[in-house]
């Protein structure tokens, strides 16, 4: 099923299973930080 | 990386420093989040390593009406100031425990008749630059010369000397025994260089000759 993100907004598909609470925030608001920081593309600003 | 990915990203990183209390969505524009994206990673990358929880950043509640986070770049640089606030006092606490720790050392060091200042001259030169907050870049010169033992007192030159003399009167408060020490050793060090290797020379001659 697709639900809002608490956090951002943006919609996102989760699976739903009957015994588990369903969450409403992304899944990558789970992730660590260092795991977060690998994919942060450094040198990108826009005006 | 596409635009939903990187707001992902970004607020995803906002929400691991644990200052964010959320009572709305976010909803930064493409330009915010890669405008502040490297910032707040920069701070993460710092707060992932700080072991002393005694340090205090703002916190930010997100609303309807910051949800657009326009002031996302005043929160991060508000953050990275307070990290500058806790280093700079971590690095002066830090700094004083091991002026302290230098004195209690000192302080048995000079009691002890046994021994001759340039016995700890080392010691007591960190120590006073310390106190004077001599520059870094004078501190291994001036050790140098603090530290000259037996006959290289005369090969300093005399205006170094008079120099560091100099500055340690402008700076160090007199006072203490390690000041007193300090300013001893230094003295003593100026009156053989300027008294010269030939004075001494001529002193030994003429014991000997008597």
């Amino acid at each position: 099923m697709k639900v809002h993100c608490q956090y951002s907004g943006l919609e996102f598909e989760c699976s739903y299973f009957a015994n588990t609470k369903l969450t409403y925030a992304h899944p990558i608001f789970t992730a660590s930080p260092k795991l977060l920081l690998s994919r942060v593309e450094i040198g990108q600003q826009v005006s | 990386m596409n635009e939903s990915e990187r707001r992902l990203l970004f607020l995803s990183l906002l929400n691991t420093t644990e200052l964010i209390e959320w009572r709305s969505v976010a909803l930064p524009s493409d330009s915010i989040v890669q405008n502040n994206m490297e910032a707040l990673a920069k701070f993460v990358g710092w707060m992932i390593g700080l072991q002393n929880p005694t340090v205090i950043f703002s916190r930010i509640a997100i609303t309807p009406e910051n949800r657009y986070c326009e002031n996302a770049k005043y929160w991060i640089e508000a953050w990275i100031q307070e990290k500058r606030n806790f280093d700079e006092g971590y690095r002066d606490s830090s700094l004083a425990s091991k002026q302290m720790r230098r004195e209690e050392a000192l302080e048995r060091l000079i009691k002890n008749h046994s021994l001759k200042t340039e016995d700890y001259a080392r010691l007591l030169a960190i120590w006073t630059w310390e106190a004077c907050n001599v520059p870094t870049a004078l501190r291994e010169v001036y050790t140098d010369i603090f530290t000259t033992k037996n006959i290289k007192v005369y090969e300093i030159k005399t205006v170094d000397l008079e120099d560091m003399l100099s500055y340690m009167e402008d700076a160090l408060s007199a006072g203490s025994i390690f000041a007193h020490a300090a300013f001893k050793h230094v003295r003593l060090l100026l009156a053989k260089n300027r008294a010269g290797l030939a004075t001494v020379l001529e002193c030994r001659m003429e014991s000997l000759i008597i």
